[in-house]
């Protein structure tokens, strides 16, 4: 759990009536319609949780209007991928240790096991939650509305050409994987 | 190219689509606005004219009741000696006798037109509600329409089955009645409020199925509705207690 909390409270409500005025609480709003969906998938890509993905969303979006970044920032989808990203990746090093998601909990069928049951996809999902999180983390991003390199790399705050190279090598393992399950059991 | 080798790549760009494509719990821009500015946004805070439906809808069934200009209009409204005798034949008509002179049948005909009505318009009512902005605003409005609409669609069909029988049972009180005009407009006007409803804003429901508040005509549609309906009720309640 990072510092923001939940809900606000009425000190933290004072504090942003300073700031408010109807245009700007109208483009918020107008930016909360548009770009929550957004937000949640990206920080679902780095926590594979939902009620933690809809959590960051609050944060991320309680931040922005806490800023004056919503009058400044140039790339609006830029600027929330990174802050969502990096909330996620902070809650998840607070969490993933005692609690590594719940979405991924042992209880789902291993890779072999969903190969064998010809449900290729959910094999490909364990394939992909097992990759190691340098390798992990950026491929997640890369599925998450069309994100481009650059934006992966803005998000993630490491290099275009290091994002370029680890999705390369990702999707690598997967096939090196993948053929090795299909080895054992043809689709 | 090796096709093995194509087939990973479709199978891994086809788990990679689906691996990220999560949707969140209904209603995540409302819970993010009401945390973050501290209030329910303009847009989905109850909207303080809603008070004025049930006022107008009142108003309007009492106009029906008291207003005799209104009831006048109607009983002029008609040739007595078309339809006035096309009534009588129907009513001497030996299906309009059983009707009438079966005390249970008729009995199970106004009972069921009276629940099949509770039926269709309760939830009638609340998809109107919906499109008004007033309630179950936290739904689509295809999720709201999705739940409500077959079940208003099965009662109508009820209501118009059973009010048939009600009007072959007695056509020439009905005809005469000025309460049963009114009902029976009040009725064709509700029909052509759904059809400009669903042949024009619904069909671009897309665009405004999730927003708040819903467009002018939806709103329009939906306070139309309630009157309509409402109005349809006392105009069907007057003519029962009327009837000579």
């Amino acid at each position: 759990m990072s510092g923001i909390p939940k809900t606000i409270s009425l000190a933290d409500s004072l504090l942003s009536r300073r700031k408010e005025s109807p245009e700007r609480d109208a483009r918020f709003t107008d930016l909360v319609h548009r770009r929550s969906l957004f937000v949640f998938r990206v920080a679902y890509a780095a926590l594979r949780n939902k009620s933690d993905a809809e959590e960051v969303v609050q944060e991320t979006f309680l931040k922005l209007y806490r800023s004056d970044a919503i009058e400044r920032m140039q790339d609006e989808r830029a600027f929330l991928a990174r802050t969502a990203w990096r909330l996620a990746i902070d809650r998840r090093s607070k969490t993933v240790i005692v609690m590594p998601s719940e979405d991924l909990a042992a209880s789902g069928p291993s890779p072999e096991d969903a190969a064998i049951a010809e449900d290729w996809n959910t094999a490909i999902h364990r394939l992909i939650d097992a990759l190691p999180d340098h390798l992990r983390l950026p491929l997640a991003l890369s599925t998450v509305n069309e994100m481009t390199s650059r934006e992966i790399a803005q998000a993630m705050g490491i290099a275009e050409g290091t994002v370029r190279t680890r999705l390369m090598r990702a999707r690598q393992i997967l096939k090196e994987k993948l053929e090795t399950l299909k080895g054992g059991s043809a689709p | 190219m090796n096709p093995a080798r194509n087939r990973l790549d479709q199978l891994i760009d086809e788990g990679l689509a689906s691996y990220a494509n999560a949707a969140p719990r209904w209603g995540l821009e409302t819970r993010v606005l009401r945390n973050v500015l501290g209030k329910d946004s303009a847009a989905y805070r109850f909207p303080r004219w809603a008070w004025a439906i049930p006022a107008l809808v009142i108003g309007f069934a009492l106009g029906i009741a008291v207003a005799p200009p209104i009831r006048t209009m109607f009983s002029a409204a008609l040739n007595p000696s078309l339809i006035g005798e096309w009534c009588a034949r129907l009513e001497a008509s030996s299906l309009s006798t059983r009707i009438r002179e079966s005390e249970l049948f008729w009995w199970y005909i106004e009972g069921g037109h009276l629940m099949a009505l509770a039926v269709m318009l309760g939830p009638a009512l609340m998809l109107d509600l919906r499109l008004i902005g007033v309630l179950w605003t936290g739904d689509p409005v295809s999720k709201v329409e999705k739940r409500f609409l077959p079940i208003t669609i099965t009662g109508f069909g009820v209501v118009v089955a059973t009010g048939l029988l009600l009007f072959i049972s007695e056509p020439v009180k009905c005809y005469e009645s000025p309460y049963f005009r009114i009902k029976m407009c009040l009725i064709l006007i509700a029909g052509l409020n759904a059809l400009v409803f669903h042949s024009t804003i619904d069909r671009r429901r897309d665009e405004w199925n999730t927003t708040l508040p819903t467009p002018r005509s939806a709103r329009v549609a939906g306070v139309l509705g309630l009157l309509i309906w409402t109005a349809v009720i006392f105009a069907g309640r007057y003519m029962a207690y009327t009837f000579s």
